[in-house]
């Protein structure tokens, strides 16, 4: 690590940036405490009176060292950590340490729980989107459309809170199945609110998304090729809004997706734009996958036979499940023990946002901000 | 030897993985040398970079880089040990690892030779105690992790 002396020396951050400054430009700090940086990242930029040259993200304003307690808490101890990496889509990386363990333990859960998961996540990735969808146009300045999605997203919410018990930092999934059921009253409920969405997203999309002031913010701005996203290791809907199929429910099947019916929406377009359609198209899915979980859910426990304490034989596993914002992976290193020798969380967000230095340049500032809301960026995912 | 791409390089120890247990294809493990060679290798087969991670075993440190492909998926680990915590960064090769190894700077201080701007990422810059580092007696040998590992082919073998 660094020393004092060498810090003063090298400097960092801003001074180091700032030593490969044009003339006539500007250094210009964005964040933390921008609102469109969602929360707490920052982002260095050089400006030539509009146009950005060079933008570098700054992040750690919210590290909490998770990998670090997973190796000083027991497994069950740490499914709490996982719900809060990506407060907004929780369950999927309650899903992934999870996953990770039961696939090493070889302990696989109940049908019924495959089934409870299958709802819960994907209500709790049509709450992501619907909030990424309403914020990002608020950074638009856009500010009715959140109102709707918060309207919706509420009801979710208070569906979500009977089935997990939590209304945001869920941690609802335990080794072997889930820690709560579904009864008659609240499958009732998730119909209604399918039926609901479903009637809503029409208008959403005459008022909002064919709405031309709209459009130009989001046509032709941030265009990614598939090549970048491979360099960077991009994935979810930033990667299909540049026409890559590439889903891990599809392509890593887990649990009873691949016993399910829908389809992988891709935009061929690239941009900003490419990543809304899709994002839009993938509400309408996880509405088709939760009607059919809730169709075919059968009967039995919602718990396997487990003993408390999970008992995880040495040996590395990789588990990745799909997140709202793209791959999310736990890789788990076991000696035997009773917590993780080493857990390496990928966070989607993370690859995602170290492409936006090269996506940036020369773009307007303005516009850079419509491409940061269009990479659906969760900061506490990124600093872990 | 099942005719993996990466065992075209030297040095090898490798085995095909059950994905239904590990989520991997396949696992390599690289002499340090040849990490360049391998994400040269991976990039020309149409691989991305998953992520790259640090882990301490008895024998040293282990930088562990993972490789997917969006069209044909099969995740392959490629693993390389050194005992001086110092590895050759794929930064070039594959932008995305930049970010990668500056976290496994801040959490192991292991240094990534040819990495364009190597200061800490999450950390505060004046952090002195890299948080994952385990005591000496923390440590595991290299195969209670990876079994496979127990019998590296050499190339005469091959």
């Amino acid at each position: 690590m660094f020393t004092k002396e060498q810090i003063a020396e090298r400097g960092f951050y801003t001074q180091h940036f700032e030593q490969g400054k044009q003339d006539n430009t500007l250094i210009l700090n964005m964040g933390p405490q921008h609102p469109s940086t969602h929360g707490v990242l920052r982002v260095m930029l050089e400006i030539d009176g509009e146009y950005i040259l060079r933008a570098d993200p700054v992040l750690g304003y919210i590290h909490r060292m998770h990998e670090k307690m997973a190796e000083a808490k027991t497994y069950a101890q740490f499914i709490t950590n996982m719900g809060r990496v990506d407060y907004l889509h929780a369950l999927a990386w309650n899903w992934a340490f999870v996953g990770a363990v039961e696939k090493l333990g070889e302990t696989p859960p109940t049908p019924r729980a495959e089934y409870l998961r299958v709802i819960t996540c994907e209500l709790n990735r049509i709450s992501s989107h619907l909030l990424w969808w309403g914020a990002y146009l608020l950074d638009l300045g856009a500010f009715t459309p959140i109102l709707y999605a918060f309207d919706d997203r509420e009801e979710l919410l208070d569906i979500l809170q009977d089935m997990t018990g939590s209304r945001l930092t869920y941690a609802s999934f335990t080794f072997g199945g889930v820690v709560a059921d579904m009864s008659d009253a609240l499958k009732e409920r998730i119909t209604r609110f399918i039926a609901r969405l479903r009637d809503r997203l029409p208008m959403y999309k005459s008022l909002v998304t064919d709405n031309f002031i709209l459009l130009g913010r989001v046509e032709d701005i941030g265009h990614i090729p598939v090549d970048m996203a491979v360099r960077y290791g991009a994935t979810g809907p930033v990667l299909r809004g540049s026409g890559v199929a590439y889903d891990v429910r599809r392509a890593e099947p887990y649990s009873v997706y691949p016993g399910l019916d829908f389809v992988v929406p891709t935009s061929e377009r690239t941009d900003a734009l490419g990543r809304y359609l899709v994002r839009m198209q993938e509400l309408e899915q996880s509405l088709n996958i939760v009607e059919q979980a809730v169709a075919q859910i059968p009967a039995g426990d919602i718990q396997a036979k487990m003993p408390k304490k999970p008992k995880v034989p040495a040996g590395e596993v990789y588990f990745a499940v799909e997140g709202a914002r793209g791959k999310i992976g736990c890789y788990l290193q076991s000696d035997g023990g009773g917590s993780p020798y080493r857990l390496k969380l990928r966070a989607p967000s993370f690859s995602n946002l170290s492409l936006f230095a090269e996506l940036s340049q020369g773009t307007l500032l303005a516009d850079a901000v419509s491409i940061l809301g269009s990479l659906d960026l969760v900061i506490p995912e990124i600093d872990r | 030897m099942s005719g993996h791409f990466l065992e075209t390089l030297p040095c090898l120890c490798s085995a095909v993985q059950d994905p239904g247990r590990t989520g991997l294809t396949f696992a390599a493990l690289i002499a340090p040398e040849q990490i360049r060679s391998a994400a040269q290798l991976c990039r020309a087969a149409g691989y991305h970079l998953e992520d790259v991670t640090v882990c301490e075993v008895q024998e040293g440190t282990l930088a562990i880089y993972h490789f997917d492909r969006f069209g044909r998926p099969g995740r392959i680990s490629c693993m390389a040990l050194s005992t001086d915590n110092s590895f050759d960064s794929i930064a070039d090769i594959f932008p995305g690892s930049d970010w990668h190894e500056r976290e496994c700077f801040d959490f192991f201080g292991t240094t990534f030779a040819g990495h364009p701007n190597l200061i800490p990422l999450l950390l505060p810059p004046d952090a002195q105690t890299p948080p994952l580092r385990k005591q000496d007696g923390g440590k595991v040998p290299l195969t209670t992790i990876f079994p496979w590992a127990q019998a590296p082919a050499t190339p005469e073998e091959a």
